[in-house]
């Protein structure tokens, strides 16, 4: 059982006791190491580190109950079993040694098989306890995993109860600001012949009767983000039904770019490789959108101090898949939070500004549309997101 | 010689006010009469008070939802059209409106108001048809 030989330290001023303990003791199970003065006792131990001791009970200047006691002060032999060899009856003294914290005794004159069998029953013990010991350790820390499991779950639940109520509110909102847009239309629509039929022509009237459309319309395509974010949240409390159809992966990442452009401003440099503008997967655009955009938000983030931020894309095919490999020159992910920022709740922003919801939906997005999703630091520093979502003949194939 | 409609009137029930001010903006700049009540109660009162051609109501609302307020007006209104708009977009909700006679019920959030517009306009159609064939009754000369 014991592969490992125990350390048996025998501390005993008469030299022949110690031979004869010794003697009855070495073998392939223990190593023994004999001391023949208590004052060497204690830097012999700390060196040896025992797991018995045998200590003579008579010894001049330091005896044995005064050596156990200093012995049971060093942290290492709290829980080291000592026996004493004594040739006293005086219950006393052997009721003073039990109290300084020895578990046996071994009479002389000494029986060399008394010695042994005493001996392996006190490591045995030794060894249950410290193996008790380590047991409680580990569950403890099992409890202490659950108990992790048991809060992640809770906050799955929250986050579902959460997102039914942010559902809920939403649409609510999302209903009149669209039914607004298209009011502002209609008015539009009279106003534009009357501002021209008017004659007045300012270069802010020329402004307006350009930009007047295409701002209602990216009220709308606003309008539409949220309705599927608020479409997407109702993953954690119902099952929904999404659109998934071959779709231009270029054209994904051109909108996410657009709803991204007041964030993105202008000082960070977008340089985009389209290996493969044509490659179509099977997903459902804006739900793709939306995890373009959430990695878009946190590039920008992770560039705001950054004195020459850029920003890489690339769109290319890789067997089965269309890819999107996003990549920036900022200070990377650190190792740790590589593996945190795929959790709900994880944010390095403050609270008023990260849900840390992002990439955990962007996550669950991806994995729905059976795509993959991956982030890392490269070689020449920043970091990079990798989303790969399945060609559209390919998953023809599939079904 | 194109004969001036009256226009139609439509009641707007909703317990937001954004909700309501919106539907009534956008419906008074299409020519309808609009009027506007916050709960079931409040349009029943306006009700009996003012000829409404099209109700366009919520379901969930305080003090009597749009179930009830449907109900009431089957009753006491029969000839008042009901267009339902419900964030609540259950099987119960639908059904009970599809039982009750309500002419739509379209789920908030609206992708596009137009359809909020056609189900409003299918309703006015409805209502200018009957209004004809009573009015061409009345004008018919007695059978001597």
């Amino acid at each position: 059982m014991n592969e490992i030989a125990s350390k048996i330290l025998i501390v005993d001023d008469d030299l022949l006791s110690l031979k004869i303990i010794e003697k009855a003791l070495t073998n392939s199970k223990h190593v023994c190491m004999t001391v023949n003065n208590s004052n060497e006792a204690i830097s012999a131990a700390k060196a040896f580190k025992p797991d018995l001791f045998i200590l003579d009970y008579l010894m001049p200047g330091i005896n044995g109950v005064m050596l156990c006691r200093e012995l049971k002060k060093n942290i290492l032999f709290k829980n080291t079993p000592m026996i004493f060899i004594t040739m006293l009856r005086d219950t006393e003294q052997k009721l003073e040694a039990f109290n300084a914290g020895a578990v046996d005794f071994i009479s002389k004159p000494i029986n060399a098989k008394e010695v042994g069998i005493r001996v392996k029953t006190h490591l045995e013990l030794a060894r249950t306890r410290k193996e008790l010991e380590e047991y409680a350790a580990d569950m403890e820390n099992l409890a202490r995993e659950r108990v992790e499991q048991l809060i992640h779950a809770d906050r799955l639940i929250t986050l579902g109860v959460i997102s039914a109520g942010i559902v809920h509110d939403v649409k609510n909102p999302a209903t009149f600001i669209s039914g607004n847009v298209q009011t502002i239309e209609m008015f539009w629509n009279t106003l534009k012949p009357a501002i021209n039929m008017s004659g007045a022509n300012s270069e802010k009237l020329r402004f307006i009767k350009k930009e007047m459309p295409s701002t209602l319309t990216e009220i709308m395509d606003g309008v539409d983000r949220i309705k599927g974010i608020v479409e997407r949240l109702k993953a954690f409390y119902k099952k929904g039904y999404y659109e998934k159809v071959p779709c231009l992966l270029s054209g994904c990442l051109e909108n996410a770019l657009t709803l991204c452009r007041k964030v993105l401003k202008d000082n960070i440099v977008i340089k985009q490789e389209l290996k493969d503008e044509n490659v179509m997967v099977i997903a459902d655009h804006r739900q793709i959108e939306q995890v373009l955009v959430n990695i878009f938000l946190n590039t920008a983030d992770a560039l705001k101090k950054n004195r020459e931020p850029i920003m890489h894309i690339r769109l290319y095919k890789d067997l089965e898949y269309g890819c999107i490999n996003i990549s920036d020159n900022g200070l990377g992910i650190s190792d740790e939070n590589l593996k945190k920022i795929w959790e709900p709740f994880f944010t390095t922003k403050g609270k008023e500004d990260g849900t840390g919801l992002g990439l955990f939906i962007a996550k669950s997005i991806i994995e729905e549309h059976t795509g993959t999703i991956m982030a890392g630091n490269q070689k020449q520093g920043g970091a990079f997101f990798n989303i790969c979502l399945p060609l559209e003949n390919q998953h023809a194939k599939k079904t | 010689m194109p004969r001036k409609h009256k226009k139609n009137t439509i009641l707007v029930v909703d317990d937001e006010e954004n909700i309501r001010e919106m539907l009534r903006r956008h419906f008074l700049f299409i020519n309808y009469d609009v009027f506007v009540a916050k709960n079931g109660r409040d349009a029943l009162d306006l009700m009996s008070e003012k000829k409404i051609d099209i109700i366009i109501s919520d379901i969930k609302m305080p003090v009597m939802d749009g179930i009830q307020l449907l109900r009431e007006a089957r009753k006491g209104f029969p000839m008042t059209h009901t267009i339902m708009i419900t964030g609540y977009v259950t099987m119960d909700n639908v059904l009970a409106c599809m039982r009750l006679g309500a002419d739509a019920c379209i789920f908030k959030p609206m992708e596009d108001i137009s359809e909020l517009e056609k189900a409003v306009k299918h309703a006015a159609t409805h209502i200018r048809q009957w209004e004809t064939t009573l009015k061409t009754l009345l004008e018919m000369k007695p059978i001597a």
